[in-house]
């Protein structure tokens, strides 16, 4: 707080509501004393500009020194009781000399006569002074400190999705990489150009997966682009065995979505629905608009007696899970469905037109 | 000596077979593309040495060995370094 508090606006605030507190000191010396206005101005105001500066300072520190969130309130209350007291006294030593070095300076304007009581009165306006200056810094503590909280927490929040976005790209890529790999290095003997076909398929997918940012959405014909780009380098491998059906309506397609969403769920299908099939399988996504909701769908079939069924409720879909509800909240869900043939996941999430 | 390829991936198989030809003493008898084949396939073919992929849909290179029997010798390929302890 510190630097913006003493810069500019708050600065011009807190002097202007002393110069306030000034000018009723004023009057309350001139009623209590019958000093005269311009007298009691000129003796209230500079009196209590300096009292500003040294409430302001003095109590910045001790409010830093003492923060209520872990000293005792006890010794907080004993410390700030004794520093408004000397403060106040000093204050009042200062008046009294003040006064007289405008009577002394001034003999013909009369000047103020502190009396006993009225110096009381001040020293009790000081402690109170004190008191109020002390409580509004550890108020603008406290709002700074809940603004800074509130930053970190979006910071990390954004952090959290991207270390996950990131993750979720590290996670694809050991095994499909490794596979990608072989692949090539069969191809370049067998079908120079297949082998080129895939080098650069593979470099595209990549290149897409490298530019997504987690807090980013991506269109959805994006994201299916991304996943066809998959399926064509997974197609390499398993041959004729994996075949992909797409159906997606252009109001659909026009939908935006958090990215790498669809592709972990057709990685899924393929490695647990067509890679466990000898003769293989149809990998099928499926994507519509339903009023103000998006509905995917992505299919596979699977093994009818086959375990292996439901090995797709791993680490993919628990993250797509996460993602989806960190992003949705309870607008969105994620249920898995399986017929014996057939291995179904069905996304609903809100129709995203980026409006 | 005669030689059977078990993978079911068709790329891992033609790699085999280049590497393989390179040997004038090797004759390939077969390829499978995935266990059940392969169990039918050594015991018809009666090869003497079968390169077998561990990971497969339905029947691994695990449970192919025990039904067709340690006759022929086998050299497991695998991508899994899990599966490769296994085989010992």
């Amino acid at each position: 707080m510190g630097r913006m508090f003493w810069a500019g606006r708050s600065a011009a605030l807190y002097l202007a509501a002393w110069l306030m507190l000034g000018l009723m000191l004023a009057g309350l010396l001139d009623a209590a004393t019958g000093a005269g206005i311009p007298a009691s101005l000129l003796f209230a105001l500079p009196l209590m500009l300096v009292y500003a500066s040294v409430c302001g300072f003095s109590s910045y520190y001790l409010c830093r020194a003492y923060p209520l969130a872990s000293k005792s309130l006890r010794s907080v209350l004993v410390v700030f009781f004794v520093t408004a007291a000397s403060a106040a006294l000093l204050w009042c030593a200062a008046a009294v000399a003040w006064a007289a070095l405008w009577r002394w300076l001034a003999p013909s304007m009369g000047g103020v006569l502190l009396s006993p009581p009225v110096a009381a009165v001040m020293f009790g306006v000081g402690v109170l002074l004190y008191g109020m200056t002390a409580c509004a810094h550890y108020l603008a503590l406290e709002f700074e400190r809940a603004r800074r909280l509130e930053t970190r927490e979006l910071e990390l929040k954004l952090l959290a999705q991207d270390a996950e976005l990131r993750m979720l790209r590290t996670q694809i890529d050991p095994h499909f990489l490794f596979n990608s790999l072989n692949s090539i290095s069969a191809l370049t003997s067998i079908d120079a150009d297949a082998a080129r076909d895939m080098t650069l398929q593979l470099a595209g997918f990549f290149r897409h997966t490298l530019g997504l940012e987690a807090h980013r959405k991506v269109l959805l014909s994006d994201e299916v682009e991304l996943t066809q780009r998959f399926l064509a380098i997974e197609q390499v491998r398993f041959g004729p065995r994996l075949a992909f059906a797409c159906e997606m309506a252009d109001d659909a397609a026009r939908c935006l979505l958090p990215p790498m969403i669809l592709q972990p769920l057709v990685e899924n299908a393929v490695k647990h629905g067509i890679g466990q099939l000898p003769q293989g399988g149809v990998v099928r996504v499926h994507a519509m608009r339903a009023g103000s909701q998006l509905k995917l769908r992505v299919e596979n079939d699977v093994d009818p007696d086959g375990g292996a069924v439901d090995k797709g409720g791993g680490v993919g879909l628990a993250n797509v899970r996460q993602r989806l509800h960190a992003a949705y909240g309870i607008d969105a869900s994620v249920h898995t469905t399986s017929d014996g043939a057939r291995f179904r996941v069905d996304l609903i999430l809100p129709a995203d037109m980026g409006d | 000596m005669r030689v059977l390829i078990v993978d079911d991936e068709h790329l891992a198989r033609a790699v085999l077979r280049e590497y393989l030809t390179t040997h004038a003493d090797v004759e390939i008898v077969g390829e499978c593309a995935n266990g059940f084949e392969a169990v039918k396939a050594i015991s018809e073919l009666d090869p003497e040495l079968v390169f077998l992929d561990i990971q497969m849909p339905k029947l691994d290179g695990f449970e192919v060995v025990e039904l067709a029997g340690s006759k022929p010798h086998y050299i497991f390929a695998t991508a899994y370094d899990q599966f490769a302890l296994r085989a010992f």
